[in-house]
């Protein structure tokens, strides 16, 4: 049987699909969980429920360390038939190709839209898996459940959206054009109020003034938001100017992953629809 | 009555000048002339441009001035109570020791750190600065040890502060930007508390002035009643609390305290009391044109420096210009050791040579699995994860060994018992090659990287020989060193603050990590390392006489400066190599010579032989604790040695 099988497997036919696959980013692993296909392993699995939250991990899965050094050790034993990476992790290609076949996703940092780079992998990751059908099913889902937060994010159509991740009381982070979260606002139908050109990873690193740019805009502000942050924002003359103080005008999320994937979206586009409701 | 006043009045408008040039660009370009006042002093609360200038540009400003007065009376009253012309906040290693203990307390304690800030940057800038002292309380404060001790230490911290990054970078990305000194401002809140503050310092500096001056003069002020030590105590104390409070405030702002007394002493001002304010004014001047030149910068490129990392630039040609006008004494106790004991110095080699291989079983044969527990691998599980253990196993062993032998002749050398590998400055621009490879190079694969930091290495280690050929005295060739180390820390932590992902790739490096290394680059540095430790055996002879100065050198016909020349290339490469496999963090490369020390072994030969074997030994070790001590995440044998070796350090030189 085994002399019959081979041919089979070189011209790449009737091969089961990968049963073990290992992640080495969040924003594959949150793509993999939702098509119904979730890694035994993770990169930085730690950090999940505090930065990404969503979707919950599959129970068992095992911390493959930080991403920067993932254990090559415990990858190995745990015997996974397929890892995936991104291009991050370009320079230890060679050494998990040393474990098991290695499929490279490009996502972030591209200096364009993460959209179609998204909906891409997640076609390709449907393709690898053997789960085509669950990824457009997945794809499906994702378009109608932002569509339906579109009515309920009314209330803050009335002025453009400012996404930031405060880093500290008088610097942060402001997502622009090229940030998965301008994606989310692009299909909730809200703009992003931020004039710069962001970096390719889609964010300005700025101090807070610079807010002040985009004076016309809601704040969205992600947790964790530092304490000393946010008595800056209600006293600071420039705020109450600005507006940012006046009520409404700041809203503070849960937090949501910068470099994840589309349950991103769906996740900020559902926090956006409570906010509202409660505005 | 002249004193260098007019030339430091002309400085301090100058830059007063260039600062206000600035601001005034960026002024006309947000604000007709003519609603200036009005927006500086009473601004139109409907106008947002006004609110800007008052709440932002405005009190940036003032803090920028403050900030800069405040470091640089810190710094001239710190060089006076030290009498060392290149003390400052920075070179004792205070600044980084209050990052690092706010870097700490944010992890372990962040409510500490919303309730008493200060009390931690004080805390942790005070124990910094006690541990300088420590370290060279037996080179009785010679100038130029306590200004390597405080750069060691700055070197330390931050390596240190690097590693915690490492298992939270989310939550330590704050403690980047605010340590590299971002003096963004949104209102005037800031101001007030630290004027207060620093008046008070300000004021204890004035009423100490008197006293301070009579130290200047070589005989004992005791016959006036004062006890020099406590009023050194509390100069010191004053200056640190200042420092830390303004490094709570703002972040680390590097260097200001060097320049500006610096400045002023260049300029001709002389007497203590005219120092302390010229000082002030010029540190206030130089901190607000940099700080205004860069919100200019930032508006016309929407790039956004620090401030306080590119006042760190200005650091290192300040040192280098300094470092020559140092008279050198030489430290009375050189790093000798007690008399070597002949048959137990056989008997100690033996033991060390038989403990490398055991390490070596344990380290390539014990792991960690994937639930957690401990397994001794053997048969075909031991050969599956071989290729992962031993090549970092042979590189940490290679580089210990190499990094031990070159903190011995440097130690030799400069008769510095605190002289290491990384002062060379050869680590510094393996980093720098490293950094520039990432950014720039189209696809940065290993071998890219590794040949740019072989060529940063390569070429400071050139730079700093030809330099250190002119140098009088190898001290000054380290202050050299440890200057180029501290600008490119700066670069670093430029391009940290800028949050590209990328940067943290440097962080596991810097942190000593043996993750990367490859089976061929392992070999390679071995290789090296078989052939540089070779040539260090024949300059046995000159590490035999170095300690004994050059006047005996001369006696029996060695040419000093020949010599000292041939052993720093030696310890440059030696060096170089070991950093392409490690990292920069030297630790093995400063304590195993005083390990070998205290095992009995003096006589050259025996303790280099003995220093290499014991750089091996704890260099694999902390690879192999590294490796399972914390599973899933490897942490970096330099973190892990440094962590051990500092303690171990502070005692070994206290026993001696």
């Amino acid at each position: 049987m085994a002399v019959l099988a081979a041919p089979a497997v070189a011209r790449g036919q009737a091969v089961a699909p990968p049963q073990r696959v290992a992640s080495l980013d969040y924003a594959i692993a949150q793509t993999l969980i939702e098509i119904g296909r979730p890694p035994i392993a993770l990169a930085g699995a730690d950090g999940w429920d505090k930065w990404c939250v969503e979707p919950a991990l599959p129970a068992g899965l095992v911390n493959l360390g930080t991403a920067r050094e993932i254990n090559l050790e415990i990858l190995q034993q745990l015997k996974p038939d397929l890892i995936l990476s991104t291009p991050y992790l370009e320079r230890i290609k060679p050494k998990l190709e040393r474990i098991a076949r290695v499929e490279t996703l490009p996502v972030h940092a591209t200096g364009s839209s993460p959209w179609p780079h998204l909906v891409e992998a997640t076609r390709r990751l449907g393709d690898l898996l053997g789960a085509r059908d669950e990824a457009e099913a997945f794809l499906a889902r994702t378009d109608a459940t932002l569509a339906g937060y579109r009515d309920r994010v009314a209330p803050f159509r009335d002025r453009p959206v400012l996404p930031v991740f405060f880093q500290t009381a008088r610097t942060a982070w402001v997502f622009g054009r090229n940030s998965l979260y301008n994606d989310g606002l692009v299909r909730l139908g809200l703009v992003n109020g931020w004039p710069r050109q962001p970096n390719a990873w889609g964010f300005s690193q700025v101090g807070l003034e610079a807010l002040a740019e985009a004076r016309e805009a809601r704040l969205i502000a992600f947790e964790p938001v530092p304490a000393d942050a946010l008595a800056l924002l209600r006293d600071s003359p420039i705020w109450q100017a600005v507006g940012f103080a006046e009520p409404g005008r700041t809203i503070r999320l849960a937090p949501t992953l910068a470099f994840g994937s589309l349950p991103v979206l769906t996740r900020f586009g559902r926090l956006l629809a409570e906010a509202a409701d409660r505005a | 009555m002249h004193d260098g006043f007019r030339p430091a009045l002309a400085a301090a408008l100058a830059l007063l000048a260039l600062g206000c040039l600035a601001l005034g660009l960026g002024l006309a370009a947000r604000l007709p002339a003519a609603d200036w006042p009005q927006a500086l002093f009473a601004p139109d609360a409907s106008s947002l441009p006004q609110l800007l200038v008052h709440y932002s540009l405005a009190p940036r400003a003032t803090l920028a001035l403050l900030v800069g007065a405040g470091l640089g009376l810190a710094g001239a009253a710190l060089q006076q109570a030290l009498r060392n012309p290149l003390a400052s906040p920075s070179t004792l290693g205070v600044s980084a020791g209050a990052q690092l203990a706010l870097s700490v307390a944010t992890l372990f304690a962040p409510a500490l750190v919303g309730a008493a800030r200060e009390l931690v940057a004080l805390t942790g800038g005070a124990a910094a600065a006690a541990l300088v002292f420590l370290l060279s309380w037996r080179a009785r404060f010679t100038p130029l040890t306590v200004i390597l001790s405080g750069m060691v230490i700055t070197m330390f911290a931050g390596a240190a502060a690097a590693g915690l990054t490492l298992f939270n970078e989310h939550a330590l990305m704050g403690v980047y930007v605010w340590g590299s000194g971002a003096l963004n401002q949104q209102d005037w809140s800031l101001v007030g508390p630290l004027a207060w503050r620093a008046g008070l310092a300000a004021l204890a500096i004035a009423l100490l002035a008197r006293p301070l001056q009579l130290l200047e003069l070589d005989e004992p002020a005791k016959s006036l009643g004062l006890s020099v030590t406590r009023l050194r105590l509390i100069c010191l104390g004053v200056a640190v609390a200042l420092s830390a409070s303004l490094v709570s405030a703002v972040g680390v702002i590097g260097f200001i305290g060097l320049a500006a007394p610096a400045l002023a002493r260049g300029l001709g001002v002389r007497r203590l009391k005219h120092r302390l304010v010229w000082s002030a004014v010029l540190g206030a001047g130089v901190l607000f044109a940099t700080d205004a030149w860069l919100q200019t910068l930032e508006s016309w490129t929407a790039i956004n420096i620090p401030t306080g990392a590119a006042t760190a630039l200005i650091g290192a040609p300040v040192l280098l210009l300094l470092a020559p006008r140092l008279k050198r004494t030489p430290s009375p106790e050189a790093a000798s050791a007690p008399a070597p004991r002949g048959e137990r110095a056989g008997l100690v080699l033996a033991a060390l040579a038989v403990s490398l291989p055991l390490l070596a079983l344990v380290a390539l044969g014990l792991g960690r699995t994937p639930d957690g527990g401990f397994s001794f691998a053997s048969g075909p599980e031991l050969g599956a994860l071989l290729p992962w253990r031993w090549p970092r196993a042979l590189a940490a062993v290679a580089a210990g060994a190499m990094l031990a032998t070159s903190g011995l002749l440097l130690q030799r050398l400069t008769r510095n018992p605190i002289a290491s590998p990384e002062v060379l400055g050869v680590s510094s621009g393996a980093a720098l090659g490293l950094v520039l490879a990432l950014m720039f190079a189209a696809s940065p694969t290993y071998a890219v990287q590794i040949g740019a930091a072989a060529l940063g290495a390569g070429l400071t280690a050139g730079v700093l020989l030809a330099f250190g050929a002119k140098a009088r005295a190898p001290e000054q060739l380290l202050i050299g060193g440890v200057a180029l180390g501290a600008m490119v820390a700066a670069v670093l932590a430029m391009l940290m603050a800028t949050g590209d992902p990328r940067m943290l790739l440097i962080a596991n490096w810097m942190a000593g990590s043996t993750y990367d290394v490859e089976p061929g680059t392992a070999l390679a540095v071995t290789a090296m390392g078989a052939a540089l430790l070779a040539l260090s055996g024949l300059v046995l002879r000159w590490l035999t006489l170095a300690p004994l100065g050059s006047a005996t050198m001369r006696a029996v016909g060695v040419r000093p400066a020949g010599a000292s020349f041939g052993i720093l290339a030696l310890a440059s490469a030696l060096a170089a190599g070991a950093t392409i496999a490690v990292g920069p963090l030297s630790f093995a490369g400063l304590i195993a010579p005083h390990l070998a020390a205290r095992l009995g072994l003096g006589r050259p030969a025996a303790q280099l032989v003995a220093t290499a074997l014991i750089g091996a030994l704890v260099m694999l070790g902390a690879d192999w604790l590294g490796r399972v001590i914390y599973p899933p995440f490897q942490v970096p044998a330099g973190l892990i040695g440094m962590l051990a070796a500092g303690p171990l350090l502070m005692w070994l030189l206290q026993r001696r």
